[in-house]
This record gives structure tokens, C-alpha cells and sequence, in this order.
């Protein structure tokens, strides 16, 4: 299979390399990744494609909740994704809304703050400064079930940034959010990038978060004839 | 708080929460510990006693003593059959002998005595007695030394004299014993009696076991005649065969009871463990380990488990008496050492082994990518 990217310029050096990765769900299932390589620099790569096409599996696999079937995944600072990275270096944004049921937003933050080794006073610090800037500040003490859907969907994105990830990796962050939503998450999502050497991967089929990218990845190119026709039919 | 403390309160909170939405999983896990530990203590318990019951007799009655038991009927006496062929004994020790009669006398207050006549050839083994120069005596723990007691038995009247009873006499008589010449008992023992022997083994005489193997084979050579030999090293090889069927009792009921709550437990952790998948999965996708979550089945399991064990245990202790008396068992025992001895150790180690072995699916199970669970 044969990868093309589109450019938008602004990309500096690669922090994630992907090299010749392969990965199926099952022994004899169709491979959903076929010998995929590519690198990822600091800064935001969209990633578009029909459902199926791999999309949300690259995003898995980078961030080391899959273990590809052969090829390799190399992280700058940490090697192949491990529990380090998962604790300190990764923030992963999943499809559903993956909130603890049973701990407050603040609770939530707190967690995975704590284990990415932040100590009290700056988790506190952190959690006030991003609550705020998504417009969460008086949801912190609420519980995930009695908050709307975009309201969790922020939160999750909170607690992503909340250990300032070197890696954020957002699958459909913005699926079913309305503008104001959706604008919100995208002002924060540029002052997070801008912040540093940091890298965002967005598996996403919202044409809204385009304009924000660097880099647009399309998987749709790589498929083949019949799912195309499948696609639209 | 550290990331630990946030992550095991967190936990704790979605295991509380789990057990109020089904307390039918911690009532059916507690239900089966709760039989389960019950009928192994109940019975590794009883077990205990009767051995500890050996052991005391092995106590009471000394390692280097044997007493010897033997009926002669009416139809015995009345041939002039020899009465006395364990008298050989003596030359090994010191012996006691004596025949006790089938009457029982009674004196003027309504004190009960069992009464023994003795020959000339029984006078060696009486002497620590008869060297006070009262032919007719009788033995007791608690009578005044030197008292004059009348006894009737029948149309007999005799008259005792009170004597001490020594200690080591108190293993063949439990009660008043009352010492008569043998010619003035006649007609009494014409209705048959019971010739017995009090043996105690000098340092150099043959081992007990040789001695008592040795009676017992000529205790067979008349089969009429009923005898009975009694000596600790019968106790001791019956405290051995004891103590091999406690340890065997303990591995079954072990292995049983360990089992048992492994195979149950284990299928109520697996089907417990898909209602917590997804929270395992988002936790192991911050960086928490799999193995810190699977102790926490473990630790739960155990909780349940030893918690309603301990429960179990000390209510069948506070009940004790009511239990064992319902089983016709001896209860008297140390308590505290019955119940939170060996037999307990060996019960909460098949728990906890059992367990154990039930966590293992769970950790089968959290080897599971989390990118296959959460999506």
C-alpha cells in the first residue's frame, strides 16, 4: 500500500516515526494497517478516511493500546510506546466519552495527573488553568452523568492536556459538538500546539478542525476500489 | 494524595458501588465460604479433640504402666481354673492385683465401694497398705485417714478401716475400693469376678510394647476367658494412626475447600470483572498496571473470604458447647488454641491459596489490549 500526505508547510523536526507497520483485529481477519510508515513531526496532523480505514487503529497503535503485528513505532524521548509514555508523555482523547463514572471532572484530572507524577499544587494550578480556558470552571466539582455531552467531551480533553502531553492523539474530539463547542476545542487545541515542541494527531471527520491542521493525512487514497464503492453507496 | 491513594480510592469506590447494585454477588460468595469453612472447622475441630482425648489419656496413664482385665465367669470358679496367670509379671516390675467382685457394698451413710478380695499372693503388692495391720481396709481420695466404716453387702457385714488411696491406684479404681481377705469373701466370689492387674515396668524390665505384645498373646491362649490389656503403647499406636488420618483430613479438606472456592469465586470474579472491564481499560490507559489491578480482585476476594471465615470461626467457638455436645464430643478443651491453631492455619491457607487461583482468569483476561476494549 502506498501512504501520500498533503503538506501545509510549518512542521519541524519528526517526533513519531511509523515504520512498516501491519495490524489486523484477528489470525485471519483483512489487515486494517498494511505496511504503513511514516513521521509524524511537532505539530497538528489531521487524519481523514472512511470508517474502517484504519484511522482510529493508527492512533491505538501509537499510543501503545495496540501492539502492531509487525513493524515498529518509535517515540523521541521514549523509545516504543510504554507506560511511561502513557503516564507522562501521552494524552489520548478515545472516540466515547471515557470519563471515570464515579469521580468528579477535578477527580478525573486529578487521576491522571497524579500518575503522570505531578505533584498536588501543580495539579491544582493546571486543572484551574485548563477547566477555564474550555470553559469548565464551574463543572468541576459535577459528576460525568450529569454533565452534556460536549460539556464531557471538553472534560476528556481536559484531562488529555492536564500533564501537558509531548503527544496528544484526539479520535473524533469533535463528533457531535456544535460550533461553539468545536471553536472552543480548537482555540485550545492551537494554544496547546503553539506551546512547544508538542504533536496533536486527529482522526476526524469533521472538515471544521481542517483549518487548524499542518499536516492532512488522507486515508481514503489508499483504499481500495470496493470500498470506495461501499462508501458511497 | 498521591497517584496510588487517588487510584486504590477510586476503586475501592467502584467496588463499594458494585456490591450495593448486586449484593447477590458478595451474598453468594460469603454463602459458600460461610458452608465451606464451617463444615472444615467443624470437622478438622472434632478431629482435633478426639486426638487431643488420646493424647490426655497417654497422660493420665503414664508411658510405663499396663493393666490387665480378666472375667472369670461363675462356671470358671466353680472348676478351680488357675485365676492368676499374669502374676509372672512381678518379676518386672511392681504389681497390683486383686479381684474385683461383681458386689458392690454399701455403708451406713449410703457410701457406695466397689470390693476386691485379695489371696496371699496378692499381699506383695499391698503391703504399702497393709503395713498399717488392717487386713480389711478401705481405699478412697476423700475419707478420713483412720475412720471406721461399716459396709453391708447382701447379708454381709464388714468393717473397714479408711486408707489414702494412692495416686497411681486411681487409674484402675474411679471409686471406693474395699479391700477383704480373700476366705472371708467365699461365697462372694463364687458368683464370678474380674481378676486385675496393676502393672508398673521397673527401668529394666522389656520395653512396654514387648511386655504388653507378650500379654496380649497369652491373653489369647484361652479364648473363654475375656481379657483386656490396657497399656499407653496401645494409646501411643493409636495416637500415631490419629494423627496420620488429621493430617490426611487436612490435605482433603484443603484441597477440597480451596478448590471449591477457587472454581467459585473465580467465575463470579470473571463475570464481576466484564462489569469493570471498560474502568480497568481507561485506568491501564493512564498508566496503571495491570497487575495492580488485577490485586485488587484479590484483594477484594480475600476480603470477602477471610472476613466471613473469621466470622464462621469465631461463631462456632462461642458456640462450641451447644455444637459438640449435639455430636456427642468431649468438649473439654483449650478453646482458643482448638479454634485458632493449626486447624484454623490450615483452613485460611486453603482459602487464600484457593483465592488466589480464582484471580487467575482476571489476569488472563487484563492481558486484553485496552485499544480493543475502549473505543
Amino acid at each position: 500500500m502506498n501512504w501520500q500526505l498533503c503538506l501545509r508547510g510549518g512542521l519541524s523536526k519528526p517526533m513519531i516515526k511509523c515504520r512498516s507497520i501491519r495490524y489486523r483485529y484477528a489470525r485471519r481477519a483483512p489487515w486494517v494497517l498494511d505496511q504503513f510508515s511514516h513521521s509524524f513531526p511537532a505539530g497538528i496532523h489531521l487524519i481523514k478516511g472512511y470508517s474502517g480505514c484504519g484511522k482510529s487503529t493508527l492512533l491505538r497503535l501509537i499510543g501503545g493500546y495496540l501492539k502492531p503485528a509487525e513493524g515498529g513505532i518509535e517515540i523521541a524521548g521514549y523509545g516504543r510506546p510504554n507506560k511511561r509514555f502513557q503516564k507522562r508523555g501521552l494524552g489520548f482523547v478515545f472516540q466515547q466519552l471515557n470519563l471515570l463514572p464515579l469521580a468528579s471532572v477535578r477527580r478525573n484530572l486529578d487521576l491522571a495527573a497524579a500518575l503522570a507524577g505531578l505533584g498536588a499544587g501543580e495539579r491544582r494550578e493546571r486543572a484551574a488553568h485548563i477547566l477555564d480556558r474550555l470553559g469548565l470552571s464551574e463543572f468541576h466539582r459535577r459528576m460525568p452523568k450529569t454533565m452534556s455531552g460536549g460539556q464531557q467531551q471538553r472534560a476528556t480533553i481536559a484531562r488529555a492536556l492536564i500533564k501537558e502531553p509531548q503527544v496528544l492523539l484526539l479520535d473524533e474530539p469533535t463528533s457531535g459538538l456544535d460550533d461553539l463547542n468545536t471553536n472552543i476545542i480548537i482555540k485550545v487545541l492551537r494554544e496547546f500546539i503553539g506551546e512547544g515542541d508538542r504533536i496533536a494527531i486527529i482522526c476526524t471527520h469533521d472538515a471544521r478542525l481542517e483549518r487548524i491542521a499542518d499536516e492532512l493525512l488522507d486515508f481514503n487514497r489508499f483504499l481500495p476500489l470496493e470500498r470506495h464503492l461501499e462508501a458511497l453507496a | 494524595m498521591n497517584s496510588w491513594i487517588l487510584t486504590v480510592s477510586y476503586l475501592w469506590k467502584d467496588t463499594w458501588k458494585r456490591w450495593l447494585e448486586q449484593p447477590g454477588s458478595v451474598l453468594a460468595r460469603s454463602v459458600v465460604t460461610l458452608i465451606m469453612v464451617g463444615l472444615a472447622t467443624v470437622l478438622l475441630v472434632g478431629f482435633r479433640m478426639q486426638v487431643e482425648n488420646v493424647r490426655e489419656q497417654i497422660e493420665s496413664f503414664g508411658l510405663r504402666n499396663i493393666i490387665i482385665e480378666e472375667r472369670m465367669g461363675p462356671e470358671v470358679v466353680e472348676r478351680g481354673a488357675p485365676t492368676d496367670r499374669f502374676r509372672d509379671l512381678q518379676q518386672w516390675g511392681d504389681l497390683l492385683s486383686g479381684r474385683v467382685l461383681s458386689h458392690v457394698a454399701r455403708s451406713d451413710q449410703g457410701r457406695r465401694a466397689r470390693i476386691v478380695s485379695y489371696t496371699d499372693a496378692d499381699i506383695p503388692g499391698l503391703l504399702s497398705y497393709l503395713q498399717f495391720g488392717h487386713p480389711v481396709f478401705v481405699l478412697s481420695s476423700d475419707l478420713p485417714e483412720g475412720l471406721v466404716v461399716d459396709y453391708q453387702t447382701g447379708d454381709m457385714s464388714i468393717t473397714a478401716v479408711a486408707l489414702r488411696m494412692e495416686e497411681r491406684h486411681g487409674l484402675v479404681f474411679s471409686e471406693d475400693v474395699l479391700f477383704v481377705p480373700s476366705h472371708r469373701a467365699r461365697a462372694l466370689e463364687r458368683r464370678g469376678f474380674s481378676m486385675v492387674y496393676f502393672f508398673e515396668r521397673a527401668p529394666n524390665a522389656p520395653p512396654l510394647d514387648k511386655l504388653s505384645a507378650s500379654l496380649r498373646v497369652l491373653a489369647q491362649a484361652e479364648e473363654a476367658r475375656q481379657v483386656e490389656v490396657r497399656s499407653s503403647d496401645h494409646l501411643l499406636e493409636r495416637l500415631r494412626e490419629m494423627e496420620e488420618q488429621q493430617n490426611l483430613l487436612r490435605l482433603w479438606l484443603g484441597g477440597i475447600l480451596g478448590g471449591a472456592l477457587a472454581l467459585i469465586y473465580g467465575v463470579l470474579s470473571i463475570l464481576e470483572f466484564r462489569q469493570s472491564l471498560y474502568v480497568s481499560a481507561l485506568l491501564r490507559s493512564f498508566g496503571v498496571s495491570s497487575f495492580f489491578l488485577g490485586i485488587r480482585t484479590i484483594f477484594e476476594n480475600a476480603f470477602i473470604a477471610n472476613g466471613v471465615a473469621l466470622v464462621v470461626i469465631s461463631l462456632l467457638q462461642w458456640q462450641h458447647e451447644n455444637l459438640f455436645a449435639a455430636l456427642r464430643v468431649d468438649t473439654a478443651a483449650d478453646l482458643q488454641e482448638l479454634y485458632w491453631g493449626t486447624e484454623t492455619m490450615w483452613i485460611f491457607v486453603a482459602v487464600n491459596v484457593g483465592i488466589l487461583l480464582s484471580s487467575l482468569p482476571v489476569f488472563v483476561a487484563l492481558r486484553r489490549p485496552v485499544g480493543e476494549i475502549l473505543e
